[in-house]
């Protein structure tokens, strides 16, 4: 390795010296209010010879004799692509470029799959890109967070408030009933740990609130992030592209000379209170913590080298008294440009994480959780016992119950620390015009340790044990580690060719990938108060689990073009990986599909008028993704542990030699719709997927034992439709306003289980509350213990009834963004109907008594049996979970560097508030649910328990961005 | 040509790389482990461990059942307590596959492990045999039926018995070990004894009592290895006052406890001890209304045997039984209990745990003096007494569930995937008998704080005589 970045060192040094021929430069402005254009990708088409303009908006770029008459591309997200012939230029005068808004972005250029770029409109799949300057002005750290309400066909569901946790991420449906739903991701090419649920030895921490690795990945100095449903447009992601695929394109060169920009946000963190049932509950868990975070990039480059640096700071004291939900976050991300010669383009990124935070016991803990203590009544019998009604409680008690409560917080100790490198190599090759071959290489490896401290003080407080009467042989340390590498190599060629009217764009790679997962978990117990290693601890235990998988994937792709409105592409994956079963060979995964821009038709605006219909474009393809199984399921295995002072064996793993792949397939077709000179438009689109082969770990029969084993026997069926509109009423030099809405349908079903009998993923015992696979219903669906009451009492109960599905059936989000002049507007919201959810916190304050109308149960019931039939009318607490919530309201303002006496080139200052304002039909939080995850790591959730999870907390924000 | 160097270096790299492609699995594979000495040896602790599990799990959810322990907080059964047993249940299903990992451990040592090991020892060949028979005789004892093979027909209790006679037999013929041939002849005599063959009940029982009055066949845990008797969790390790006994038999807990609270320190459950052959000898006999002969057999106990098991101090502070739902248990030795309302008030039952260790029988106790045995003297008074004392010596090992004729039905997950189970069959349904009551009635108790007098709601012993009859209890009546 160290000889590879030896000669690639060597190579810039020596083509840094090499001669040009003609020197062209210029400005790139927008049409309509004349302001310069930072960052367009200037690029001669067929080479990788390019620059950007810098932060005035201007460029130089030297082309070389041999391509003096190719064509010049500018291209920038949100616009529509300007293309100039080098041929008919004027070196000697600069070229000024004007842009215009795409609305419907057909000439986009997009990463389509595992290939090179290819504009939108060559495609029968959609793609969502999201820019720079839309994530910009959202606060989050998270790469799910600020996607949230930005993906018009996704869900982005983010279960706890605490810092870390995991999300609920999903698109078209829940495709597997096996592997959790969130999308693989990639950065600059390179896959990344997107594990989004409890490790197999830990993570969870505090139950409720596992800890995502989404939540680190770096999100400094994203150039663009890309979104694909899933369905044919992933079918080239092969094995793991069954949920859909987040791409991640970082900066790795600034425009011209240096450019510093300096931003920060300061505000404060407080908690969301819609939720609470008793208004004293924030009283006594929250607080108003201060955040701030600080950030320099410095960018700049020429046709030689280009380079952008990112520095970040977060400090966030967070909503929990006592600030125990403290986050801490620094982040460094470089990346570099070498244009190594004509032929050789050298691209490098890498970035370095450091993420620390606090966590509260929550959820199905036991012993103290603050939610559970206050919201659900367990006051009544935690430390010394109070009326679990806080609405009732005395003045003086509830004195005694906040005292109770701040020592109880104070002395958690429940820290992780995370730290994460990722980096990505890539070479790209031009041997000849519109021919280019790119490998690619990187890594990401990320480091979790999670440390809690129970010390014997704390557990005499929460058994309200005087000091005298206290027990000190009961203090432990759990420790928790994972290391995770994932290796990611790929190499693709990508050709274009035309041929009087047609084009063809033939694309052919190879990619490898690697994981492994190292998990450690080490403790001492009986340990003295005081100590904060297990090297104080009187007994000490350890566990390890260990994991790798490697994935082989070869595949080609034709897309070709007719008139440039005609388009049909083909493609086809082969994978090798170690989790599929001996007997199985390489699987494969094709995708067929086919476009037709019909506006493009030279007889569509004779006879339209662009004013009413603009823009056409209808689409369809089909094609197969994949999921791959777990590691190493495949192999029969016997489990050896200690015991009695010797080695003792018993079954392990059953084993499956046959286990392969879900295959996801899907067929979708639809249309791009612009109308008013693209004012107005419409994009929809009907899917149909269909899961075969689906993972299902068929709990075996008890006489069989207990041994899970996984088969590929179901049928999972999703369908629905997906619209989406913008729409852009006013738009002159001092006025653009811009709406976006979408909303999409889902149905969700387990068509076929296979014979498996229903299993629980994400719920408790099937006495109280279960979210189930079974044949018939939607995954993960409400399963409960249904009363009936007759004259108010209860005079029977039914097992296992169907209770709701906790899958949306219609989702969807909206968007404004209003910028008069200097001043923008901006903000975001997304909503969900038909889907149900089960508070368990009602349930519980209903036993409890802590409720004073009984949560709705009948007085005569509570009269009869005083609240001992609690778990035998657990639909009694079942809610519809529609919600409407605004997840950011902002505005900005951009001081002109006149006012500034052209000290800074640009100044802005804003201010915004995420999750400003929730509506929903639930009394408790939709969103705030148990993780989940029975089956185990990357186990498929749906959600649908609310337990003392945390909702997200509300920012005020003031933000200052200045560019010197 | 540097552009070519510099691609060739790609490519040698790609080339070297092809090695990221291997994966081993960390775990031992089932052939490797086989193929590997010892293998026996290791299979046969793993056996052991099987068998300690599967009691943990009996233990905790049958207890529960029984009118011995409440449930007073909410981790485990919510509902055996009442009781209330279907078989969607996830506890039936624990309680089920509990039983069916130890006959797959044994049965997997016996027919591939055994045959693999050229080492092998006859001695290896008996214990797996006797954790095999454990095995048959829990499915007859605690369940409606249960299959006895993969996937097999349900095989009634009868069945399972004849099953776990021929298992017991061999292990004696095999054996060289004294505990486990005299608990196998103790199993044998319990064979008897369900079957309602009072003279085989009678022969039986003075073979192993003529053998040994200190027989106390025990299944080990080992807190260190993480393998843990998991009543004793909810008895005294957990902070939670999780399960609280009928405070008639407050005197008796807890039967497990570690010595510092820590939970490393996991005491061992009887599985099969010598009060049992007195038990049934004095049953019998009664049967054949030899009521004299009955109870000299039950004061041999109290003398051979109860006098000679352990008594040890525990320091149990901080048991306030003040669990989430109900905080009324007497904690004082100045009570005094009644077994039922009018009944006779009988001091010494609850004790006083705040201030000093207490006195707990960590093998058997019991509340009956030879006084109670010599004033009894009528046939009802004296199996009165047998069940009280059963009660007692056997609390916290899973028995009572068994004497309250309660059995637990077939797993629906069973149910549901076995091709043999038509889903119609009565053993998907729990026998509960219909004098048990129900709504939590066992295990409910009323206190009178300012006369000091705790008094149970239903005597279940005086019950259990009174139904004598049943075909489902006291199976020599």
């Amino acid at each position: 390795m160290r000889t590879i970045l030896f000669l690639c060192m060597l190579l810039v040094s020596q083509h840094a010296l090499k001669a040009q021929s003609n020197m062209l430069s210029g400005s790139v402005t927008d049409d309509r209010t004349g302001e310069p254009l930072i960052g367009v990708s200037i690029q001669i088409q067929g080479t990788r010879t390019g620059t950007v303009t810098n932060v005035d908006g201007l460029f130089s770029l030297a082309i070389p004799g041999s391509l003096a008459d190719a064509t010049l591309q500018f291209t920038y997200l949100g616009y529509k692509t300007v293309e100039v012939n080098l041929a008919e230029m004027n070196f000697s005068v600069p070229l000024d470029i004007e842009m215009k808004e795409d609305f419907i972005k057909g000439s986009e250029i997009v990463i389509s799959g595992q290939g090179i770029a290819m504009e939108e409109r060559r495609l029968s799949t959609d793609v969502v890109s999201i820019s720079a300057r839309q994530l910009e002005n959202i606060p989050s750290t998270r790469i799910d967070e600020l996607l949230q309400a930005q993906l018009p066909n996704a869900q982005v569901r983010l279960t706890n408030g605490q810092p870390g946790s995991s999300s609920i991420v999903r698109s078209r449906g829940v495709v597997s009933a096996f592997i959790n739903s969130t999308p693989v991701v990639y950065v600059d090419g390179v896959r990344v740990d997107n594990l989004n649920t409890a490790a197999t030895l830990g993570g969870g921490q505090t139950s409720g609130a596992a800890t995502s690795a989404l939540a680190d990945i770096p999100a400094e100095n994203i150039e663009r992030v890309e979104f694909i449903n899933g369905g044919a447009a992933t079918t080239l992601y092969g094995s793991d592209g069954g949920n859909g695929v987040i791409q991640i394109f970082t900066k790795k060169s600034g425009a011209g000379d240096l450019d510093v920009t300096f931003s920060s946000q300061i505000g404060a963190t407080t908690p969301t209170e819609d939720f609470l049932h008793f208004d004293r509950t924030s009283e006594l868990l929250y607080q108003n913590g201060l955040f701030q975070n600080y950030n320099v990039t410095v960018s700049g480059g020429n046709n030689r080298l280009g380079y952008s640096f990112s520095g970040s700071h977060t400090d966030d004291e967070g909503f929990r008294i006592q600030n125990q939900n403290a986050n801490s976050r620094t982040a460094f991300r470089t990346g570099f440009t070498a244009y190594l010669n004509d032929d050789l383009t050298f691209r490098s990124s890498l970035s370095y994480t450091r993420n620390n935070f606090l966590r509260v016991r929550n959820g199905n803990q036991g012993g103290y959780t603050g939610l559970w203590y206050t919201e659900s009544g367990s006051s009544l019998f935690t430390g010394p016992g109070f009326n679990p009604n806080l609405d009732e409680l005395s003045d003086a008690d509830f004195a005694l119950m906040q005292e109770f409560v701040t020592t109880a917080e104070a002395l958690q100790d429940n820290s992780t620390s995370i730290n994460r490198v990722q980096t990505s190599q890539s070479l790209e090759y031009n041997p000849v015009q519109n021919l280019v071959i790119r490998a690619t290489a990187g890594f990401d490896y990320r480091v979790q340790d999670e440390t809690i401290v129970t010390t014997n003080q704390y557990l005499n407080h929460i058994d309200d044990l005087s000091p005298e009467n206290g027990l000190f042989n009961r203090g432990s340390i759990q420790n928790f580690n994972r290391n995770f590498l994932g290796l990611t190599g790929e190499l693709t060629a990508q050709h274009r060719y035309e041929l009087s009217d047609f084009s063809f764009i033939s694309t052919v790679g190879g990619q490898f990938w690697r994981n492994e997962d190292r998990q450690v978990a080490y403790s001492g117990e009986d340990v003295r108060d005081g100590a904060q290693s297990i090297g104080q601890a009187a007994v000490t235990q350890s566990d390890e689990f260990y994991s790798e998988v490697a994935n082989y994937g070869v595949y080609v792709q034709e897309n070709i073009g007719y008139k440039n409105r005609y388009f049909v592409e083909f493609g086809l994956r082969g994978d090798g990986n170690t989790a599929f079963g001996d007997d199985l060979g390489t699987q494969f995964y094709p995708k067929v599909g086919a476009s037709y821009l019909v506006s493009a038709e030279p007889f569509f605006f004779e006879n339209i008028d662009p004013s009413i219909i603009s823009y056409l474009k209808l689409q369809a393809n089909y094609g197969v993704a994949g999921n791959f199984p777990q590691p190493f399921i495949s192999e029969p295995t016997v489990d050896v542990q200690g015991f009695l002072n010797g080695q003792a064996a018993t079954t392990g793993q059953v084993g499956n030699d046959d286990i392969g792949p879900e295959f996801i397939y899907t067929f979708e077709t639809g249309a791009d719709i612009g109308f008013i000179n693209d004012r107005l438009s419409f994009g929809v689109n009907y899917y149909y997927s269909e899961t075969r082969d689906a993972l299902l770990f068929v709990p075996p029969a008890a006489s069989v034992g207990d041994e899970l084993i996984l088969q590929n026997v179901g049928t999972i069926e999703n369908w629905g439709w997906e619209l989406s509109a913008t729409v852009v009423p006013v738009l002159n030099r001092d006025w653009n306003v811009r709406l976006t809405a979408s909303l999409n349908t889902l149905n969700n079903e387990l068509t076929d289980a296979g014979g498996a009998a229903p299993f629980n993923i994400n719920g408790f015992s099937s006495r109280t509350m279960q979210t189930v696979v079974q044949e018939g219903f939607p995954i993960g669906f409400l399963r409960g213990n249904t009363g009936t009451f007759v004259n108010g009492v209860m005079v029977s109960t039914t097992p296992q009834t169907p209770l709701g599905s906790t899958i949306a059936d219609r989702f969807g989000s909206m968007s404004l963004n209003a910028t008069y002049r200097n001043i923008s507007l901006f903000s975001t919201a997304d909503y969900q109907t038909g889907a149900f959810a089960h508070s368990f916190e009602r349930q519980f304050r209903f036993r409890y008594g802590a409720a004073s109308d009984n949560e709705g149960i009948p007085q005569a019931e509570v009269d009869a049996n005083g609240t001992n039939n609690w778990l035998n009318f657990t639909d009694q607490f079942i809610e519809s979970t529609d919600f409407f919530r605004i997840r950011l309201i902002g505005v900005n303002y951009s001081i002109p560097p006149s006012v500034l006496n052209n000290l800074v080139k640009r100044v802005t200052v804003g201010f915004s508030v995420t999750n400003p304002i929730n509506f929903a039909s639930s009394s408790f939080d939709p969103e705030a649910t148990q993780s989940g995850g029975d089956q185990g790591q990357n186990g498929a959730t749906t959600g649908g328990i609310a337990y003392a999870a945390e909702s997200v907390p509300r920012q005020f924000l003031g933000s200052l961005r200045i560019d010197f | 040509m540097k552009t070519h160097i510099f691609l060739l270096a790609i490519a040698a790299l790609l080339v070297s790389s092809c090695d990221l492609g291997d994966v081993e699995n960390p775990n031992v594979t089932e052939g490797r482990f086989l193929d590997s000495p010892n293998a026996a040896g290791v299979w046969l602790n793993g056996t052991r461990l099987e068998m300690a599990q599967t009691l943990s799990v009996i233990v905790e959810l049958t207890e529960l059942t029984s009118d011995n322990y409440f449930n007073n907080r909410t981790l485990s059964s919510k509902v055996f307590d009442i009781p209330e047993i279907v078989n969607t249940d996830l506890d039936v299903e624990r309680m089920q596959i509990a039983v069916h990992n130890l006959r797959r451990a044994a049965e997997f040592g016996l027919n591939e492990v055994l045959p693999n090991d050229d080492q092998s020892t006859q001695e290896q060949r008996a214990e797996f045999t006797f954790y095999l028979a454990v095995s048959a005789l829990f499915s007859a004892e605690y369940f409606t039926g249960l299959p006895a093979e993969d996937l097999g027909p349900i095989l009634s209790s009868g069945e399972h018995l004849t099953r776990a006679e021929t298992l017991f037999t061999s292990v004696i013929d095999l054996s060289t070990n004294a505990d486990l041939v005299n608990a196998s002849r103790l199993a044998l005599a319990r064979i008897a004894y369900y079957r309602g063959d009072i003279s085989e009940t009678v022969r039986l029982s003075n073979i192993v009592r003529f053998e040994t009055t200190t027989l106390n066949y025990q299944v080990q845990y080992d807190g260190e290895s993480n393998v843990d008797n998991g009543f004793q969790f909810f008895l005294y390790d957990s902070s939670q006052d999780e399960f609280a006994p009928l405070p008639r038999l407050d005197f008796l807990d807890p039967k497990y406890f570690s010595v510092d609270g820590s939970g490393l320190d996991q005491r061992p459950i009887s599985l099969f001890k010598i009060e049992e052959s007195y038990l049934m000898l004095a049953e019998a006999q009664l049967a054949q209304n030899e009521i004299d002969n009955a109870k000299n057999t039950l004061s041999f106990m109290l003398v051979e045997v109860i006098a000679n098991r352990p008594v040890v101090q525990v320091n149990d502070v901080r048991e306030t039984r003040s669990g989430g739902t109900r905080a009324d248990y007497p904690l004082s030795d100045t009570v005094r209990v009644r077994f039922e309302p009018g009944g006779d008030l009988v001091e010494g039952l609850i004790l006083s745990r705040q201030d000093t260790t207490v006195s707990i029988p960590s093998v058997s106790g019991t509340s009956v003096t030879q006084t109670q045995i010599a004033a009894a003297n009528t046939q009802e008074s004296v199996l009165e007494l047998i069940y009280l004392m059963r009660q007692e010596i056997f609390i916290a090992e899973g028995r009572r569930v068994i004497d309250l004729g309660i059995r637990y039905p077939v797993a629906g997950l069973e149910a549901n995937n076995n091709g043999n189970i038509q889903g119609t069959e009565t053993e998907l349904m729990a026998i509960i008998p219909d004098f048990i009551p129900l709504g939590l009635a066992m295990d409910d108790f009323s206190v009178d704080t300012l006369s000091g007098i705790a008094t149970m709601n239903i005597n279940m012993n005086r019950l259990l005589v009174q139904n004598r009859e049943s075909d489902f209890i006291l199976p020599l009546w």
